[in-house]
Protein backbone atom coordinates (compact mmCIF):
# COMPACT_ATOMS: atom_id res chain seq x y z
CA UNK A 1 0.00 0.00 0.00
CA UNK A 2 2.50 2.24 0.92
CA UNK A 3 4.37 1.59 -2.20
CA UNK A 4 1.42 2.29 -4.24
CA UNK A 5 1.02 5.50 -2.27
CA UNK A 6 4.40 6.70 -2.73
CA UNK A 7 3.94 6.16 -7.27
CA UNK A 8 0.93 8.12 -6.39
CA UNK A 9 2.64 10.69 -4.57
CA UNK A 10 5.97 11.00 -6.73
CA UNK A 11 2.84 10.90 -9.77
CA UNK A 12 1.33 14.18 -8.85
CA UNK A 13 4.71 15.68 -7.91
CA UNK A 14 6.21 14.83 -11.38
CA UNK A 15 6.47 17.78 -14.13
CA UNK A 16 5.15 17.23 -17.23
CA UNK A 17 7.85 17.27 -19.91
CA UNK A 18 7.48 19.80 -22.18
CA UNK A 19 9.11 20.46 -25.76
CA UNK A 20 9.83 23.34 -27.52
CA UNK A 21 10.66 23.44 -31.31
CA UNK A 22 9.77 24.69 -34.67
CA UNK A 23 7.63 24.70 -37.42
CA UNK A 24 10.76 23.57 -40.40
CA UNK A 25 10.90 25.75 -43.28
CA UNK A 26 13.36 25.36 -45.91
CA UNK A 27 14.90 29.19 -45.79
CA UNK A 28 15.60 28.00 -41.97
CA UNK A 29 16.84 24.28 -42.81
CA UNK A 30 20.90 25.06 -42.32
CA UNK A 31 20.39 26.86 -39.19
CA UNK A 32 17.87 24.08 -38.10
CA UNK A 33 20.74 21.15 -38.45
CA UNK A 34 23.52 23.70 -36.97
CA UNK A 35 21.03 24.35 -33.95
CA UNK A 36 19.39 20.65 -33.20
CA UNK A 37 20.61 20.14 -30.10
CA UNK A 38 18.55 23.30 -28.73
CA UNK A 39 15.65 22.18 -30.46
CA UNK A 40 13.38 19.62 -28.96
CA UNK A 41 10.52 18.90 -31.68
CA UNK A 42 10.10 19.90 -35.71
CA UNK A 43 6.85 20.22 -37.67
CA UNK A 44 6.53 19.56 -41.07
CA UNK A 45 4.12 21.20 -43.32
CA UNK A 46 2.36 17.98 -45.05
CA UNK A 47 0.74 20.05 -48.19
CA UNK A 48 3.90 20.90 -49.03
CA UNK A 49 5.91 17.07 -49.19
CA UNK A 50 3.04 15.96 -51.58
CA UNK A 51 5.15 15.78 -54.40
CA UNK A 52 8.63 15.37 -52.64
CA UNK A 53 11.65 13.52 -54.46
CA UNK A 54 12.17 10.20 -52.66
CA UNK A 55 15.43 11.71 -51.32
CA UNK A 56 13.42 14.17 -49.67
CA UNK A 57 10.71 11.88 -47.93
CA UNK A 58 13.98 9.48 -46.63
CA UNK A 59 15.81 12.98 -45.26
CA UNK A 60 12.30 13.62 -43.74
CA UNK A 61 12.29 10.30 -42.55
CA UNK A 62 16.17 10.45 -41.08
CA UNK A 63 14.91 13.62 -39.17
CA UNK A 64 11.82 11.58 -37.65
CA UNK A 65 14.16 9.32 -36.19
CA UNK A 66 16.54 12.54 -34.58
CA UNK A 67 13.86 14.52 -33.38
CA UNK A 68 10.01 14.21 -32.52
CA UNK A 69 8.39 15.54 -35.77
CA UNK A 70 4.84 16.35 -36.32
CA UNK A 71 2.71 16.58 -40.03
CA UNK A 72 0.76 19.42 -39.83
CA UNK A 73 -1.83 19.53 -42.36
CA UNK A 74 -3.72 22.61 -43.73
CA UNK A 75 -6.20 21.64 -46.38
CA UNK A 76 -8.17 18.45 -45.32
CA UNK A 77 -11.11 20.95 -44.17
CA UNK A 78 -12.67 18.82 -41.56
CA UNK A 79 -14.85 21.02 -39.41
CA UNK A 80 -17.27 21.15 -42.46
CA UNK A 81 -20.48 19.59 -42.90
CA UNK A 82 -19.18 18.41 -46.40
CA UNK A 83 -17.33 15.46 -46.22
CA UNK A 84 -13.26 15.26 -46.27
CA UNK A 85 -11.04 15.94 -49.34
CA UNK A 86 -10.27 12.15 -49.84
CA UNK A 87 -7.52 12.32 -52.43
CA UNK A 88 -5.53 14.74 -49.47
CA UNK A 89 -6.28 12.52 -46.38
CA UNK A 90 -4.78 9.31 -48.42
CA UNK A 91 -1.47 11.42 -49.42
CA UNK A 92 -1.70 12.67 -45.57
CA UNK A 93 -1.65 8.54 -45.02
CA UNK A 94 1.08 8.25 -47.11
CA UNK A 95 3.41 10.72 -45.93
CA UNK A 96 2.95 9.10 -42.24
CA UNK A 97 3.54 5.75 -43.44
CA UNK A 98 6.30 6.85 -44.88
CA UNK A 99 7.82 9.55 -42.49
CA UNK A 100 6.88 7.72 -39.07
CA UNK A 101 6.10 10.72 -37.67
CA UNK A 102 5.33 11.55 -33.79
CA UNK A 103 1.92 12.83 -34.50
CA UNK A 104 0.39 14.77 -37.03
CA UNK A 105 -2.11 17.49 -37.27
CA UNK A 106 -5.23 19.70 -38.92
CA UNK A 107 -7.41 22.88 -38.07
CA UNK A 108 -10.71 22.87 -37.43
CA UNK A 109 -11.86 25.07 -40.10
CA UNK A 110 -13.34 24.76 -43.30
CA UNK A 111 -11.72 25.65 -46.81
CA UNK A 112 -13.66 24.98 -49.47
CA UNK A 113 -17.41 24.04 -49.99
CA UNK A 114 -20.13 22.66 -52.84
CA UNK A 115 -16.50 23.19 -55.63
CA UNK A 116 -16.11 26.80 -54.14
CA UNK A 117 -12.10 26.98 -52.90
CA UNK A 118 -11.15 29.54 -50.28
CA UNK A 119 -8.04 28.56 -50.12
CA UNK A 120 -7.21 29.53 -46.83
CA UNK A 121 -8.75 28.77 -43.06
CA UNK A 122 -11.98 29.64 -42.45
CA UNK A 123 -14.32 28.91 -39.76
CA UNK A 124 -17.82 26.63 -40.51
CA UNK A 125 -20.94 27.78 -38.64
CA UNK A 126 -20.73 27.01 -35.35
CA UNK A 127 -23.70 25.01 -35.44
CA UNK A 128 -24.75 21.06 -34.89
CA UNK A 129 -24.81 20.45 -38.57
CA UNK A 130 -21.16 21.61 -38.81
CA UNK A 131 -20.93 19.46 -35.42
CA UNK A 132 -21.95 15.90 -36.94
CA UNK A 133 -20.03 16.77 -40.14
CA UNK A 134 -16.72 17.56 -38.55
CA UNK A 135 -17.22 14.20 -36.05
CA UNK A 136 -17.41 12.29 -39.04
CA UNK A 137 -14.84 13.52 -41.19
CA UNK A 138 -12.47 13.32 -37.83
CA UNK A 139 -13.21 9.50 -37.76
CA UNK A 140 -12.94 8.61 -41.32
CA UNK A 141 -9.01 10.52 -40.88
CA UNK A 142 -8.39 8.72 -38.36
CA UNK A 143 -9.32 5.29 -40.29
CA UNK A 144 -7.71 6.27 -43.21
CA UNK A 145 -4.08 7.65 -41.40
CA UNK A 146 -4.36 5.19 -38.78
CA UNK A 147 -4.21 7.89 -35.90
CA UNK A 148 -6.32 10.57 -34.42
CA UNK A 149 -4.78 14.24 -35.54
CA UNK A 150 -4.06 16.91 -32.98
CA UNK A 151 -6.86 19.45 -34.07
CA UNK A 152 -5.89 22.90 -34.19
CA UNK A 153 -8.27 25.97 -33.35
CA UNK A 154 -8.06 28.60 -36.65
CA UNK A 155 -8.25 32.41 -36.04
CA UNK A 156 -11.10 34.16 -37.61
CA UNK A 157 -11.84 38.14 -38.39
CA UNK A 158 -15.99 37.13 -38.82
CA UNK A 159 -17.94 35.08 -36.40
CA UNK A 160 -19.39 32.74 -38.97
CA UNK A 161 -22.75 33.79 -39.54
CA UNK A 162 -25.32 30.97 -38.60
CA UNK A 163 -23.43 29.94 -35.77
CA UNK A 164 -25.21 29.13 -32.77
CA UNK A 165 -22.82 28.34 -30.37
CA UNK A 166 -19.29 30.27 -29.37
CA UNK A 167 -16.07 29.50 -30.55
CA UNK A 168 -15.27 27.23 -27.69
CA UNK A 169 -18.21 25.62 -26.98
CA UNK A 170 -17.65 24.03 -30.65
CA UNK A 171 -14.25 23.39 -30.02
CA UNK A 172 -15.07 21.38 -27.02
CA UNK A 173 -18.09 19.55 -28.40
CA UNK A 174 -15.84 18.42 -31.28
CA UNK A 175 -13.37 17.39 -28.49
CA UNK A 176 -15.90 15.18 -26.38
CA UNK A 177 -17.05 13.61 -29.39
CA UNK A 178 -13.45 12.51 -31.49
CA UNK A 179 -11.50 12.50 -28.02
CA UNK A 180 -8.80 13.75 -30.17
CA UNK A 181 -5.98 16.20 -28.78
CA UNK A 182 -5.94 19.92 -28.92
CA UNK A 183 -3.59 21.57 -31.02
CA UNK A 184 -3.55 24.81 -29.29
CA UNK A 185 -2.98 27.68 -31.40
CA UNK A 186 -2.37 30.81 -28.65
CA UNK A 187 -1.96 33.44 -31.63
CA UNK A 188 -4.89 32.46 -33.16
CA UNK A 189 -7.03 32.60 -29.82
CA UNK A 190 -5.49 36.16 -29.10
CA UNK A 191 -6.85 37.05 -32.32
CA UNK A 192 -9.97 36.06 -32.07
CA UNK A 193 -10.24 37.38 -28.47
CA UNK A 194 -8.78 40.72 -29.80
CA UNK A 195 -11.05 41.23 -32.59
CA UNK A 196 -14.42 40.15 -30.60
CA UNK A 197 -13.45 42.15 -27.62
CA UNK A 198 -12.88 39.32 -25.18
CA UNK A 199 -10.43 38.43 -22.95
CA UNK A 200 -7.45 36.14 -24.07
CA UNK A 201 -6.98 34.54 -20.32
CA UNK A 202 -10.91 33.70 -20.15
CA UNK A 203 -11.62 32.37 -23.23
CA UNK A 204 -8.03 30.76 -22.92
CA UNK A 205 -9.80 28.80 -19.53
CA UNK A 206 -13.28 28.01 -21.34
CA UNK A 207 -11.24 25.93 -23.56
CA UNK A 208 -10.70 22.28 -22.78
CA UNK A 209 -7.48 22.31 -21.76
CA UNK A 210 -7.21 18.53 -20.29
CA UNK A 211 -6.93 17.87 -24.07
CA UNK A 212 -4.32 20.04 -24.86
CA UNK A 213 -1.28 17.73 -25.90
CA UNK A 214 0.59 20.37 -28.49
CA UNK A 215 0.64 24.83 -29.06
CA UNK A 216 1.22 26.63 -31.76
CA UNK A 217 3.21 29.98 -31.02
CA UNK A 218 3.44 32.35 -33.72
CA UNK A 219 2.57 36.40 -34.05
CA UNK A 220 0.65 38.64 -36.41
CA UNK A 221 -0.42 42.70 -37.07
CA UNK A 222 -2.99 44.97 -36.47
CA UNK A 223 -4.95 46.38 -40.24
CA UNK A 224 -7.40 48.37 -40.50
CA UNK A 225 -10.35 48.26 -42.90
CA UNK A 226 -11.99 50.84 -45.48
CA UNK A 227 -13.89 51.98 -42.77
CA UNK A 228 -10.98 52.40 -40.24
CA UNK A 229 -11.36 49.27 -37.92
CA UNK A 230 -8.41 48.02 -36.87
CA UNK A 231 -8.41 44.22 -36.81
CA UNK A 232 -5.38 41.59 -35.19
CA UNK A 233 -4.00 39.48 -38.28
CA UNK A 234 -2.33 35.93 -38.19
CA UNK A 235 0.18 36.13 -40.64
CA UNK A 236 2.86 34.58 -39.18
CA UNK A 237 5.07 37.38 -40.29
CA UNK A 238 5.76 38.59 -36.95
CA UNK A 239 7.50 37.79 -33.86
CA UNK A 240 5.13 36.59 -30.66
CA UNK A 241 3.77 38.90 -28.60
CA UNK A 242 4.22 38.97 -25.00
CA UNK A 243 1.41 38.52 -24.25
CA UNK A 244 1.31 34.77 -26.14
CA UNK A 245 3.63 34.02 -23.82
CA UNK A 246 1.77 35.01 -20.81
CA UNK A 247 -1.14 32.78 -22.28
CA UNK A 248 1.10 29.62 -22.72
CA UNK A 249 2.31 30.20 -19.17
CA UNK A 250 -1.41 30.18 -18.33
CA UNK A 251 -1.88 27.17 -20.05
CA UNK A 252 0.85 24.98 -18.62
CA UNK A 253 -0.63 26.11 -15.12
CA UNK A 254 -3.65 23.96 -16.07
CA UNK A 255 -2.16 21.24 -18.80
CA UNK A 256 -1.56 18.01 -16.75
CA UNK A 257 -0.02 16.36 -20.25
CA UNK A 258 3.18 17.24 -21.58
CA UNK A 259 2.56 20.02 -24.69
CA UNK A 260 4.66 19.87 -27.63
CA UNK A 261 4.92 23.63 -28.36
CA UNK A 262 6.20 24.93 -31.99
CA UNK A 263 7.11 28.34 -32.93
CA UNK A 264 5.76 28.73 -36.36
CA UNK A 265 7.17 31.72 -38.90
CA UNK A 266 6.32 31.73 -42.71
CA UNK A 267 8.41 34.66 -43.68
CA UNK A 268 10.10 37.74 -43.08
CA UNK A 269 12.75 35.36 -40.80
CA UNK A 270 14.71 37.30 -38.03
CA UNK A 271 18.05 35.91 -37.97
CA UNK A 272 18.72 32.80 -36.40
CA UNK A 273 19.49 33.77 -32.84
CA UNK A 274 16.17 35.63 -32.33
CA UNK A 275 14.43 32.11 -32.61
CA UNK A 276 16.53 30.81 -30.02
CA UNK A 277 15.47 33.60 -28.13
CA UNK A 278 11.90 32.55 -28.81
CA UNK A 279 12.11 29.32 -27.89
CA UNK A 280 13.78 30.42 -24.78
CA UNK A 281 10.96 32.76 -23.89
CA UNK A 282 8.68 29.98 -24.68
CA UNK A 283 10.64 27.23 -22.46
CA UNK A 284 11.19 30.17 -19.58
CA UNK A 285 6.92 30.54 -19.91
CA UNK A 286 6.58 26.55 -19.44
CA UNK A 287 8.51 26.82 -16.59
CA UNK A 288 6.76 29.62 -14.99
CA UNK A 289 3.65 27.97 -15.46
CA UNK A 290 4.48 24.24 -14.24
CA UNK A 291 5.98 25.76 -10.87
CA UNK A 292 2.14 26.39 -9.98
CA UNK A 293 0.94 24.29 -7.59
CA UNK A 294 -1.29 20.98 -8.66
CA UNK A 295 -4.19 21.90 -6.96
CA UNK A 296 -3.94 25.66 -8.89
CA UNK A 297 -3.50 23.79 -12.12
CA UNK A 298 -6.57 21.52 -12.04
CA UNK A 299 -8.68 24.45 -10.70
CA UNK A 300 -9.19 26.39 -13.81
CA UNK A 301 -8.85 22.81 -16.34
CA UNK B 1 -28.89 22.95 -44.43
CA UNK B 2 -25.53 24.09 -42.74
CA UNK B 3 -24.39 22.65 -46.19
CA UNK B 4 -26.30 25.46 -48.67
CA UNK B 5 -24.60 27.88 -46.06
CA UNK B 6 -21.42 26.96 -46.13
CA UNK B 7 -21.16 26.90 -50.08
CA UNK B 8 -22.62 30.41 -49.91
CA UNK B 9 -19.95 31.29 -47.44
CA UNK B 10 -17.23 29.83 -49.39
CA UNK B 11 -18.18 31.44 -52.41
CA UNK B 12 -18.21 35.29 -50.85
CA UNK B 13 -15.08 33.87 -49.48
CA UNK B 14 -13.24 32.88 -52.39
CA UNK B 15 -14.06 36.38 -54.48
CA UNK B 16 -13.92 39.88 -53.00
CA UNK B 17 -16.15 40.60 -56.49
CA UNK B 18 -18.74 38.04 -54.78
CA UNK B 19 -18.84 39.40 -51.84
CA UNK B 20 -19.64 42.63 -53.24
CA UNK B 21 -22.59 41.79 -55.59
CA UNK B 22 -23.84 39.85 -52.05
CA UNK B 23 -23.45 42.71 -50.33
CA UNK B 24 -25.40 44.71 -53.31
CA UNK B 25 -28.68 42.77 -52.86
CA UNK B 26 -28.61 40.23 -50.48
CA UNK B 27 -31.64 38.40 -50.04
CA UNK B 28 -31.58 38.03 -54.05
CA UNK B 29 -28.28 36.90 -53.96
CA UNK B 30 -28.87 34.23 -51.06
CA UNK B 31 -31.77 32.73 -52.78
CA UNK B 32 -30.24 32.99 -55.87
CA UNK B 33 -27.76 30.88 -54.60
CA UNK B 34 -30.11 28.51 -53.11
CA UNK B 35 -29.88 29.34 -49.46
CA UNK B 36 -32.59 28.22 -47.70
CA UNK B 37 -34.60 30.77 -45.77
CA UNK B 38 -34.46 29.98 -42.38
CA UNK B 39 -30.73 31.14 -42.93
CA UNK B 40 -31.45 34.31 -44.78
CA UNK B 41 -31.62 36.19 -41.90
CA UNK B 42 -27.93 34.92 -41.08
CA UNK B 43 -26.72 36.51 -44.05
CA UNK B 44 -28.69 39.64 -43.71
CA UNK B 45 -27.22 40.26 -40.26
CA UNK B 46 -23.71 40.37 -41.16
CA UNK B 47 -21.49 43.06 -41.11
CA UNK B 48 -20.98 44.76 -44.39
CA UNK B 49 -17.43 45.56 -43.32
CA UNK B 50 -16.44 42.36 -42.09
CA UNK B 51 -17.11 40.35 -44.82
CA UNK B 52 -15.28 42.78 -46.90
CA UNK B 53 -11.98 42.65 -44.58
CA UNK B 54 -12.55 38.65 -44.50
CA UNK B 55 -13.15 38.27 -48.42
CA UNK B 56 -9.83 40.85 -49.11
CA UNK B 57 -7.95 38.98 -46.59
CA UNK B 58 -8.44 35.49 -47.85
CA UNK B 59 -7.77 37.23 -51.30
CA UNK B 60 -4.61 38.40 -49.91
CA UNK B 61 -3.56 35.26 -48.13
CA UNK B 62 -4.38 33.17 -51.76
CA UNK B 63 -1.67 35.48 -53.32
CA UNK B 64 0.54 35.46 -50.91
CA UNK B 65 0.96 31.71 -49.50
CA UNK B 66 -1.10 29.14 -51.66
CA UNK B 67 -0.67 26.45 -48.93
CA UNK B 68 -4.35 25.77 -48.84
CA UNK B 69 -4.92 25.53 -52.47
CA UNK B 70 -6.37 22.56 -54.75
Amino acid sequence: MWGRMRRGMRKLNETPRDRVGLAWRDELAVDIHIHLQDIDCLEILADREFRASRQRIAALRELARQVPLSLHSVALGLASSEPVDEKRLARIAELTSRIEPDHWSEHLAFVRAGGFEIGHLAAAPYRPETLEGTLRNVERARRVVGSLPHLENIATSIRPPGSSWSEEHFVGQVLQGTRAPLLLDLHNLYANAWNFGRDPVELLRAMPLEQVRSVHLSGGCVVRDAAGVARLVDDHLHDPPDVVFDLLQVLAANATCGLTVILERDGQFPDFSAVLRQLALARAALARGRERPPLCRSAAA
Amino acid sequence: MSEALEILLARLYSSPLEAERFLEDRAAYARAAGLPDEHLQDMMAIDAGTLRFTAQSFEHKRRRSPRAGP
